[in-house]
């Protein structure tokens, strides 16, 4: 390996590494498991490295990211990945998540000191979600990635990402108006 | 006036998604429309309230820094010759980059398969390098799957020459339950079945032995791929080949010869 690539990738890909890391982490909900697929991702992407055209290099590697810990799971955990989505749902107009009344948002600002102060309590219940519902969710709450780069990342069709977001969205909202108590959830 | 389907836009807007036409006409809506103005400012405040605290996981400066000693212990070696560098697949638990130095067990398992491992990294790399069509990265992905599970130890979940056993275990994990057969009158014996994930869909693999070959046959669901098939072809060593029939793609990988590869698939597809 040429040496200006060995640069560019330390300067490319290394500053990526936590973003990748806090994915590895909600696919995989947990420690251990995240920081195996974090070296075998990283492996990878060494190998993979001479095939970056440019581009977005923090959605390329969580891209890797991405393979990688479903691959890990499938191997690791024979869990039904796919299984616990069902497609119907997957495949559900996106209108339908619109089509029922607004959610009653909380909007007092009591309930909003009161959320503030529950960091570890919406970690419980971003790990509640399911792995494809909370990988869009992070990607696009914490990324701030777009809807086109989720949908790259985890190779699902637009439609799907929005649709996903969409449900991930109304469960955290309500089991968060939940945990904040009957003021919270009451209006 | 109810808004319901403005929801949508509302979630555009907060997702920077809609385009300076849309931004601006959803706006002007605004400004006429309390119900949304309103949605729209709860939902912005929720949202943002929820962003503060979201868990952010960091890896940890131990994990960091083993990373970055593998990729220091991968730039060196891939320098001088691609060919000679530590098989990457032999690593697919993480173990190897885990304890430093390479286990003895791990250091003999790569010498014995170093010259393997080398030419499917150059093989990977020549891939990459190439333009690549679907078929090409899928016999890629089969080949490396095929290799990772040698390499690794990995071959079995569930190890067992019967196929009573073996089909109940892939019903309900794989997509598809396959006809399981041994062959071994025909020199084929099965060895075993894992779950494979490969380009986002679920495989199950099952593992024959011919002689001192091993082959994985690999079964997916396709519910709507036209009926096809493809010659046996050589990559890295490998032959690999599949077909199509009734909504299911069937791959085997070996490092048989083509020819006896293909002696198989018949034996599957009767």
């Amino acid at each position: 390996m040429d040496p200006e690539a060995k640069r560019s990738f330390e300067k490319i890909v290394l500053p990526h590494l936590d973003a990748a890391y806090n994915l590895a982490r909600h696919l995989t909900s947990n420690p251990d498991d995240a920081a195996d697929v974090l070296q075998e991702a990283c492996f990878r992407a060494f190998r993979f490295f001479g095939g970056f055209r440019g581009g977005n290099a923090r959605a390329w590697l969580l891209t890797i990211v991405h393979n990688t810990a479903y691959s890990w799971m499938a191997r690791h955990r024979r869990m039904a990945l796919h299984g616990s989505i069902k497609d119907a749902e997957i495949e559900r107009p996106l209108e339908a998540f619109y089509a029922v009344p607004w959610e009653r948002l909380p909007d007092d600002p009591e309930t909003n000191l009161l959320l503030a102060e529950s960091e570890e309590a919406l970690a419980k219940i971003i790990d509640r979600l399911s792995p494809e519902y909370r990988e869009v969710f992070v990607l696009r709450e914490i990324e701030e990635f777009s809807y086109a780069q989720i949908a790259e990342v985890a190779s699902v069709p637009i439609g799907t990402v929005m649709s996903r977001l969409a449900r991930a969205r109304r469960q955290v909202q309500k089991q968060w108006r939940r945990q904040a108590g009957p003021e919270g959830g009451a209006r | 006036m109810k808004c319901a389907d403005r929801s949508l836009l509302v979630d555009l807007a907060l997702d920077d998604e809609l385009d300076m036409a849309g931004l601006a006409e959803f706006e002007r809506h605004l400004q006429s429309c309390p119900d949304c103005a309103v949605a729209y400012a709860r939902k912005k405040a929720l949202k943002d309230a929820l962003c503060a605290q979201l868990p952010r996981h960091r890896a940890s400066s131990a994990l960091v820094q083993r990373i970055c000693e593998a990729r220091k212990r991968f730039a060196n070696e891939a320098a001088p010759t691609i060919a000679r560098q530590e098989a990457p697949l032999s690593i697919r638990n993480g173990d190897a980059l885990r304890s430093g130095a390479p286990s003895q067990a791990g250091g003999r398992l790569r010498m014995a398969i170093s010259g393997v491992g080398g030419a499917l990294a150059a093989g990977l790399i020549a891939a990459l390098l190439m333009h690549e069509t679907p078929e090409k990265s899928m016999v890629q992905a089969i080949v490396e799957s095929h290799v990772g599970a040698l390499l690794s130890g990995r071959l079995l979940d569930v190890a067992s020459g019967d196929p009573e056993t073996i089909r109940p275990w892939l019903t309900g994990r794989s997509d598809v339950t396959p006809p399981v057969r041994n062959l071994a009158g025909s020199g084929f014996d099965l060895v075993g079945a894992r779950l494979e994930y490969i380009a986002n869909r679920r495989a199950a693999a099952l593992v024959y032995r011919h002689h001192e070959h091993v082959l994985t046959l690999y079964v997916f669901s396709t519910p709507n791929a036209p009926v096809s098939s493809s010659e046996a072809v050589l990559q890295q060593g490998y032959a690999v080949c599949h077909w199509s029939r009734r909504g299911v793609t069937r791959w085997i990988v070996s490092d048989l010869d083509p020819r006896e590869l293909e002696e198989f698939e018949e034996l599957i597809a009767d």
